[in-house]
């Protein structure tokens, strides 16, 4: 029987390299819940222009003006000048919270240059702060 | 089936010859590959029915519906096992002294290729009714068996479980379908990554990680499941 | 025995009055405003999911360890409490998703993850009640107990792991709590309150549970008696597995 208690041990071994592999390995960029602007423009060959898929991003300060159906913004990856940025035409009533800076999650597919949306979902970070508590770069800060 | 010896057989030995029974049972009764398979088919036919036979859109689920399906019918495919064995015949295998976990992997064994038999069964009608794109193809003879051995020993480990109780055909899958996610996730991503030409290891390597801990889970926990223990 | 659960009632209750006060006088978020008022019921809730399944972990493995029904009975009870709170955490934050994202639900991680243990655990339920014989059912209840819990540190890191939308901890992480320091304050007391409540469910679980054991062995010795001792009943229903 030690014999196969050291198969065990051996698979057990092995599962755990399979985990590192997987960890240092690239899978938690194959399934993403959505893909942020620099992403999405490095791998703009693999995404037809009817391939759906999600775009998640910050909403540039003073890019959002509205449209007749809808929205036009350009979301970037940070706030750094010089950020990959994705212009987007969206199409639909904005969501309660959408305001310059917040997070956005959009669905839609690429349109030539621009990403038409017909989906946005507000991203909220993990940061709680009191109206006035503190001086915050957030900007926009009355609701 | 056991020749007389004066030593037990090897361990190795004793799984495969509980496989050659699952399989030789399966052969004459026929439940898997003449009533699951085509209800299996069924399910694929009447799916573009429900949600509209848009052909292209049809052609790009194809491959998850086929994905789907092979995991919710082919666990009713590995607690069929289990299922006929009569109390006596569990107890008789224990009296000759077989560790559970030879059993459970001797199970397991002849769930994996009853499933990979499913899955070559199911798989024509899915290529015929969705026409999905078939250029990843070569992936399929690494991904299908990863996928049958996956499922096999969960649902042999839902099997044993469920062993003896009432409503075990209904049960057995509730306990395993949640958990063989990360299959179902890795079959079709497969499928997706190989589409648009990049090599799918990576999720080789998470169906190859889901079937060594599910084995491992098996065989760990085979001694706590033992009857009378 | 008796005074102390009367205390632990009180206890609870006061501690939910208390912190359902605070959770209304805190100040509200400056991007959500009251919307995140939900957040002191919601992260509560989903502690205690995760402090109940791991209750079960605990007490399934002493089970297989020690044999004794005290153990099953308190893995039992958790799990019971656990579904309903990861029911109740599911709900709470479809509720806040709506008008905060835009959605009731999202195939974000996170959330994947969550209905999945909620299924998973609602097996371990359906399991007990498809087992009639108690030993069996212990048994088989202890392993799967074991294997389930597998997935619920994937749950809570499920956030860090994969880019999701939902947010990452905000407490139970390295470095400052990224919050308002009276909103963390409400947050814990409701933790506290929530935890109390959990105990008192707890507590009245596993009693119903030991007293319909000793119901259903006192009509088994009831049953007896009625057939006389001259006429025993064969003794293969309740007390043996008939497959064992």
């Amino acid at each position: 029987m030690r014999r196969y208690r050291l198969a065990a041990v051996a698979v057990l071994g092995m599962a755990v390299v399979l985990l590192g592999v997987l960890f240092v390995g690239n899978i938690n960029g194959n399934l993403v819940y959505f893909l942020t602007p620099d992403e999405a423009l490095a791998q703009r060959a693999d995404f037809a222009d009817d391939r759906r898929f999600q775009i998640g991003g910050l909403v540039q300060q003073d890019s959002a003006e509205s449209t007749p159906d809808g929205l036009r913004f350009i979301v970037v990856s940070g706030t750094e000048p010089g950020a990959a940025a994705v212009p987007v035409a969206y199409e639909g009533s904005p969501a309660q919270l959408f305001r310059p800076g917040i997070g956005v999650v959009l669905e839609g597919s690429w349109n030539g240059e621009t990403f038409d949306a017909d989906t946005m979902i507000v991203k909220h970070d993990e940061n709680y702060r009191a109206p006035d508590a503190d001086p915050t770069p957030a900007p926009g800060s009355a609701p | 089936m056991i020749s007389p010896r004066t030593e037990a057989p090897r361990p190795l030995l004793q799984a495969l010859e509980l496989t050659r029974k699952d399989l030789r049972l399966e052969v004459r009764a026929g439940e898997a590959l003449l009533v699951t398979a085509p209800f299996g088919g069924v399910a694929l036919l009447l799916v573009p029915l429900a949600v509209g036979t848009d052909v292209p859109m049809l052609r790009s689920v194809g491959s998850g519906m086929y994905w789907a399906v092979v995991l919710l019918f082919g666990v009713l495919i590995t607690l069929r096992q289990s299922a006929v064995d009569a109390p006596q015949q569990v107890e008789l295998l224990r009296l000759t002294g077989i560790h559970p976990a030879v059993q459970l992997l001797g199970r397991a064994g002849a769930n994996a290729v009853l499933l990979l038999a499913f899955e070559l069964a199911v798989l024509p009608v899915a290529v015929i009714v969705y026409d999905p794109p078939l250029n990843n193809w070569p992936w399929l003879v690494l991904v299908l068996p990863l996928v049958a051995i996956g499922l096999a020993v969960l649902g042999t480990l839902a099997g044993a479980l469920t062993q003896g109780l009432a409503g075990r055909t209904t049960l057995g899958p509730l306990l395993v379908v949640p958990l063989a996610l990360p299959l179902l996730l890795a079959a079709t991503q497969t499928a997706e990554a190989t589409r648009y030409g990049r090599p799918p290891w990576n999720w080789l390597a998470l169906l190859l990680l889901v079937d060594l801990v599910a084995a491992l889970a098996v065989v760990l926990s085979a001694r706590s499941l033992e009857e009378g223990s | 025995m008796r005074p102390l659960s009367r205390h632990l009632s009180t206890v609870a209750v006061l501690a939910m009055a208390t912190g359902l006060a605070v959770a209304l006088t805190a100040p509200p978020d400056q991007l959500q405003g009251n919307l995140q008022r939900l957040m002191y019921v919601h992260v509560p809730a989903a502690w205690l999911a995760y402090l109940s399944f791991a209750i079960t972990f605990g007490a399934s493995v002493g089970w297989l360890w020690k044999r004794k029904a005290r153990l099953d009975r308190l893995a039992a009870a958790s799990a019971e409490v656990g579904v309903f709170f990861t029911g109740l955490t599911i709900v709470l934050g479809s509720v806040w998703g709506k008008p905060v994202w835009g959605v009731w639900w999202t195939w974000d991680p996170r959330l994947v993850t969550t209905a999945l243990m909620f299924f998973v655990y609602l097996g371990y339920l359906a399991l007990r009640r498809a087992t009639l014989d108690p030993t069996v059912r212990a048994r088989r209840a202890a392993v799967f107990g074991v294997l389930a819990f597998g997935q619920v540190p994937v749950v809570h890191m499920s956030v860090i792991w994969w880019r999701a939308l939902h947010q990452p901890p905000t407490v139970l992480r390295p470095g400052d709590p990224s919050i308002d320091h009276w909103m963390l304050a409400a947050l814990v007391l409701n933790v506290l309150a929530f935890t109390a409540v959990y105990a008192v469910l707890l507590r009245s679980r596993i009693r119903l549970a030991a007293d319909e054991e000793a119901l259903a062995a006192a009509q088994d010795a009831a049953t007896a008696d009625l057939a006389g001792a001259a006429v025993t009943a064969p003794d293969y229903g309740r007390r043996t597995e008939p497959d064992v």
